[in-house]
């Protein structure tokens, strides 16, 4: 066979496999990622699509000539022969050099058209605040009247420029939204953003991608996109909640938010709460619990005790240090003794 | 393994220093005073700082002081007690010149001095092996514990702090005590013989850097001991800033590895520009020369960087400086920029000696000149330099200054071209080539398929509003991998196999080798292929938990996980037991025309007697004539002997019988090409591996490729032949015998081996389209029905009248 004939067929073979890849990277595209929820995603999932049809045809034909060549070129046993002297081929070299430039401008100007895209804020758009803390998710209507909530709620259909913070003694988290391919640290003491746009209905996963210490992988928490009236009338309900006056024991609402919101359910169980976290001790037999640890303290005693002091009683099986410390300062000594009766009545 | 050295020199050398009086072994280098004075200095140090506070109202004990200051003085300590200091001391003490300057810890001779201070660059390189596949085993089983993890859902046998100190110290073992030192080890072997030097440039500093690894190993394995490090091998701050006491210990093993690669690589840049053998200029340097330069260029500008990172999260932990603490004006993102500002370059330090290792394999057994020497040399370099300019893209969401992120998106495109001209280049080199699919071999090529893989994913991540949706997804844990695995790991598994011949003077187990190929290839595609699709469905990295949604495909991974760590004791059997009982390597099996396989296997103590004069390109396969070297060995006087032929002729019976049973019988087996030079060779080179003895037989078939046939006139011809082929073996010193058979080659071989066992046969035959024995498959017969080793010698100059 000559060479040149044989150097045409596999750069055919090549061609022909990648095609093949490329439209198979067509179809099951949509099944590796996650349903795109947002304007961004769509953009971004059109970067996806282009890139794997290219690198579907460069791997095809390098395999394909890497494959043809160990299998067409071995040598037979014995064969102590040498193969063509070749050098190089300063024609072929051009093409591989220039080829790879032209692909690779040209998704890094695609990308940066994409980038400038998503990240343009559109006249009207909604502000959220959003905390992460060791090791949980809080959410801030700024133009809302600094409603405070435990879940994202956004309408659909509207751009939001998402505002990150974590308190400067805290560690760096990374707010990511799968469905909506949007993410960015949350660092502490520097401010950052990030912009989206939901476009479709439905609850999504918001995750912590930076790793932030033991609770990483619980810290989890949901974004639910509603229709524009649906969310209207989501802001009233909860703006009437945040309104309506305390109870004055310190009801169980309000307890149960707290335990939300300072981020327990992030680590600990308690069935009447929702939460199933394992870092830390489960609470469903709080009041027992206290007896067996408290050491002659009243159970409130102990528990108020081990919300703002979490070192001087461990938990046999649970490491110190890990529950932050700071409680007794974040929290008031109401929300404390409210989140304590709460919790010792099994959440009653 | 071992005798580098004439042995007459042996007992001379390894007299200590001064008058010959051999100290005692607590106060002589040696793994004893290593271990007392790295606990006294270690403890001492720490008992000072205790009692400084103490005197001075503070808590005596914490952690981090007394740690840091124990790790700093126990790990000087080992490396003074080892003995690396010693010259150094002696020297500035002005204690006499030991007699026999520079040569007394030089070499191995024998299995013990692989474990003292040695300053045979070749010695330093098989320590720095070993050293570091201890190291890639306990690393792979904190990545098995990592799976075992992860294949269920929920928490199963760790707590979260735990696992997160499992894929920390996992990380930070492969890269700082196995890749990088790795590279560094096989380049300490091969490279000073490469460009025709006796060692490297600075002997003693090589050797202070092998035993500075050790130390940075047990910090971090140590770490288990207080609470190990389990802020990922990234270390962010303030993570790290806040983490657990066994952060000091990352932080110390960081700075001894890091000492360890800096002054290793001053070593090789001294080495390479200033000691290459006459005649090699830079464009005649092998393309690992050119790789270890590039790299040892990346680690003596960035290795600072990442000591200083580290530093600065020790200083922040014990001091009380604030550099990434905001509540004191710190800047936590600052931390990442210095970090990535060493650590990108990095991925360039664990790939570029990989690439060097396979421009070499893919040329030598692929018998082709490397396609595009000057352009590969060339994209060599340009990764390097582009290396430092695009840190930040590993920060694409970190919070840094936004405007950073579109520029360092192109710098990091650029670096595909120059890496895409290699991998073309790679495999235009196999195209028409002869290519001998060995071990070596294979890996190299199982590399170009996964390099591809993880090159190309490395553009997703690239792309920016990409990155943004796959960064700290398992999608980046899949592509490192195809990159340090698929990449720098099968590079090292190719640069291995491919000189265990030249280091330990044994040919390893070619089927093991295959097998651990295939095994290795096949699972670890298995394992890293679908996190891609677990990454793109939003598959976070570094999670102990995750949605039951994933549990079957992590399953499945877990699974092949385990017997991808598994297939790493084949690797390991087949190391240590071809080490020890394999079979003698040929000086140069690969026929490969680089410097280091013109010396002996393993080389001698100095490597050349000679400086050899380098005058063309190290990759002319295939060119008649061609030559990249001329090495002069010093033939050493021996002492005179008899030729066997003459021996035996003066022998008595009795002792002709004893002389013919010790020589290892070799049966010939040629008709026409009885007097080809091919064949001659071929049974002079065993008759330089051991004494032989050599039956010829001659069958003499019908042959009837002719109309009239004078069957006299045909046997005296082969007579002929036969006398002349005999009289030349025994010119050679070999002991020859041979006849003329009037039959069918077949059954007059099985009559020899019956009667006079042959411990081996070779075939002699004109080119397979010529010949009528090959027509029947003469040697494949042969070989199943005798078991006996069958070589076939094709000799393509049929000696004169063939055809009368």
């Amino acid at each position: 066979m000559r060479p040149v004939s044989a150097f045409a067929k596999v750069g055919l073979i090549a061609l022909v496999v990648g095609a093949i890849g490329g439209i198979g990277a067509w179809l099951w595209l949509p099944d590796w990622l996650p349903p795109a929820a947002g304007v961004e995603a769509h953009r971004q999932d059109t970067l996806y699509l282009w890139l794997l049809v290219t690198s579907s045809v460069i791997f095809a034909v390098v395999v394909s000539f890497l494959g043809y060549s160990m299998w067409k070129f071995r040598a037979r046993p014995g064969d102590m022969s040498d193969g063509a002297p070749i050098h190089g081929h300063t024609g072929l070299e051009i093409i591989w050099t220039v080829v790879p430039i032209v692909i690779v401008l040209a998704f890094a100007v695609a990308a940066t058209v994409v980038l400038n895209r998503n990240e343009s804020l559109k006249h009207g758009h909604m502000v959220v605040d959003v905390t992460g803390k060791q090791f949980a998710w809080s959410f801030t209507y700024p133009k809302r009247g600094h409603l405070h909530t435990g879940i994202l709620v956004l309408p659909k259909g509207r751009q939001v420029e998402f505002r990150l913070h974590a308190p400067p003694t805290d560690v760096i988290h990374s707010f990511k939204i799968p469905a909506l391919r949007v993410g960015e640290d949350v660092v502490p003491g520097t401010p950052t953003t990030v912009v989206a746009t939901p476009t479709r209905l439905g609850t999504y996963a918001i995750v912590c991608a930076e790793l932030c210490g033991i609770g990483h992988s619980q810290m989890r928490n949901i974004l639910v996109v509603m229709k524009p009236a649906d969310f209207a009338r989501w802001l009233v309900a909860q703006k009437k909640l945040a309104a309506a006056p305390p109870p004055s024991s310190g009801g169980a609402t309000d307890a149960a938010a707290t335990f939300k919101s300072a981020g327990c359910s992030g680590c600990h169980t308690f069935t009447p709460a929702g939460s199933n976290g394992t870092i830390g001790p489960n609470l469903n037999n709080l009041a027992a619990d206290a007896t067996k640890y408290g050491g002659g303290e009243t159970a409130a005693q102990y528990v108020r005790e081990s919300i703002t002091d979490p070192g001087k009683v461990v938990v046999t099986g649970y490491a110190d240090g890990i529950m932050p410390a700071t409680f007794g300062t974040s929290l008031t000594s109401a929300q404390i003794d409210a989140l304590s009766t709460y919790l010792l009545k099994g959440g009653g | 393994m071992v005798a580098h050295a004439p042995e007459l020199h042996a007992h001379d050398l390894h007299d200590d220093h001064g008058g010959g009086r051999k100290r005692s072994v607590w106060l002589r280098g040696s793994w004893v005073r290593a271990a007392w004075l790295s606990a006294a200095l270690g403890l001492g140090a720490a008992g000072l700082v205790m009692l400084i506070r103490h005197l001075s109202g503070r808590v005596a004990y914490s952690d981090g002081v007394v740690q840091t200051f124990l790790l700093l003085f126990a790990g000087i300590g080992f490396t003074v007690g080892i003995g690396c200091f010693d010259y150094w001391w002696g020297y500035i003490i002005g204690r006499p010149t030991p007699a026999h300057e520079d040569h007394s810890s030089h070499g191995a001779r024998v299995w013990k001095d692989y474990f003292k201070v040695n300053t045979d660059h070749k010695v330093i390189g098989v320590q720095y092996l070993v050293t570091t596949f201890i190291f890639f085993i306990i690393g792979g089983m904190l990545a098995e514990g990592v799976r075992a993890e992860l294949a269920t859902p929920g928490l199963q046998y760790f707590s979260p702090a735990t696992y997160n100190a499992l894929f920390s110290v996992h990380a930070a073992l492969m890269i700082f005590l196995f890749v990088i030192p790795a590279f560094a080890g096989l380049g300490n072997f091969v490279i000073p013989i490469m460009i025709g030097a006796q060692d490297m440039a600075f002997p003693r500093l090589n050797a202070l850097s092998y035993w500075m690894l050790p130390v940075a190993g047990m910090c971090m394995v140590s770490s288990f001991l207080v609470g190990p490090f389990d802020a990922g091998w990234t270390n962010y701050a303030t993570l790290s800033v806040h983490g657990p006491p066994g952060q000091t210990f990352w932080v110390m093993g960081v700075q001894f590895a890091g000492f360890s690669s800096i002054a290793t690589a001053v070593n090789f840049l001294v080495t390479i520009v200033t000691m290459r053998a006459p005649g090699m200029g830079f464009w005649r340097m092998p393309l690992l020369v050119w790789a270890n330069l590039a790299t040892s260029t990346l680690v003596v500008l960035g290795t600072p960087f990442i000591a200083g990172s580290q530093f600065m999260v020790l200083f922040d932990r014990i001091m009380g400086t604030h550099f990434f603490d905001p509540t004191h004006g710190g800047n936590v993102v600052v931390y990442q920029h210095i970090f990535w500002f060493y650590s990108h370059p990095a991925v360039s330090i664990m790939m570029l000696p990989g690439f060097g290792i396979i421009s070499e394999v893919l040329a030598i057994h692929s018998r082709k000149p490397i396609f595009g020497y000057k352009l590969i040399a060339i994209s060599t370099v340009a990764i390097g330099v582009l290396g430092f300019t695009v840190w930040a893209h590993h920060m694409f969401t970190s919070g840094m200054a936004p405007w950073l992120r579109v520029p360092m998106m192109f710098t990091t495109m650029a670096i595909a071209v120059p890496t895409g001209i290699k991998i073309f280049s790679w495999v235009a080199t196999l195209w028409r080539g002869v290519i001998h699919l060995t071990t070596p071999m294979l890996f190299a090529c199982g590399f170009l398929f996964t390099f591809v893989i993880g090159g190309l994913s490395g553009i997703f991540l690239a792309v920016i509003p990409v990155d943004i949706n796959l960064t700290d997804t398992y999608f980046v844990v899949a592509h490192i991998h195809y990159v340090l695995f698929g990449g720098s790991v099968f590079t090292i598994y190719a640069g291995i196999y491919h000189w265990f011949p030249k280091m330990t003077g044994r040919m390893y187990d070619e089927g093991l080798g295959k097998l651990h190929f295939w095994l290795t290839f096949v699972f670890f595609n298995a394992t890293f292929m679908p996190m891609h699709w677990l990454g793109m469905e939003g598959m976070m990295r570094r999670i102990a938990d995750y949605p039951s949604k994933w549990a079957d495909l992590n399953f499945i991974i877990s699974i092949c996980a385990f017997v991808l760590g598994a297939s790493t004791l084949v690797f390991i059997y087949n190391m240590a037991h071809s080490w020890w009982k394999g079979a003698p390597a040929p000086a140069n099996p690969w026929r490969a025309l680089t410097l280091e396989w013109q010396v002996t296997s393993p080389p001698p103590i100095f490597n050349f007697d000679e400086p050899p004069q380098v005058v063309g390109s190290p990759y002319a396969y295939g060119v008649p004539g061609a030559r990249h070297a001329i090495v002069t060995v010093h033939v050493p006087p021996q002492p005179e002997e008899i030729p066997v032929p003459v021996a035996l002729a003066q022998a008595t019976p009795t002792q002709r019988e004893a002389i013919m049973s010790a020589l290892k019988h070799i049966l010939v087996v040629a008709n026409q090409t009885v007097a080809g030079e091919p064949l001659i060779a071929a049974v002079r080179a065993r008759a330089a591996a051991d004494p032989i003895r050599v039956t010829v037989i001659c069958p003499q078939n019908d042959p009837s490729d002719s109309w009239v046939v004078d069957e006299s006139a045909v046997e005296a011809a082969t007579r002929a032949r036969l006398d002349a082929t005999l009289a030349a073996l025994r010119g050679a010193g070999i002991e020859a015998s041979g006849h003329i058979v009037d039959r069918d080659p077949f059954t007059a071989v099985l009559d020899v081996v019956e009667s006079d066992p042959p411990a081996e046969i070779i075939i002699s035959t004109l080119p397979h389209t010529r010949s009528g024995w090959m027509r029947r498959d003469l040697v494949e017969r042969l070989r199943d029905r005798t078991s006996l080793p069958v070589e076939h010698v094709v000799v393509d100059e049929p000696s004169e009248s063939s055809r009368a």
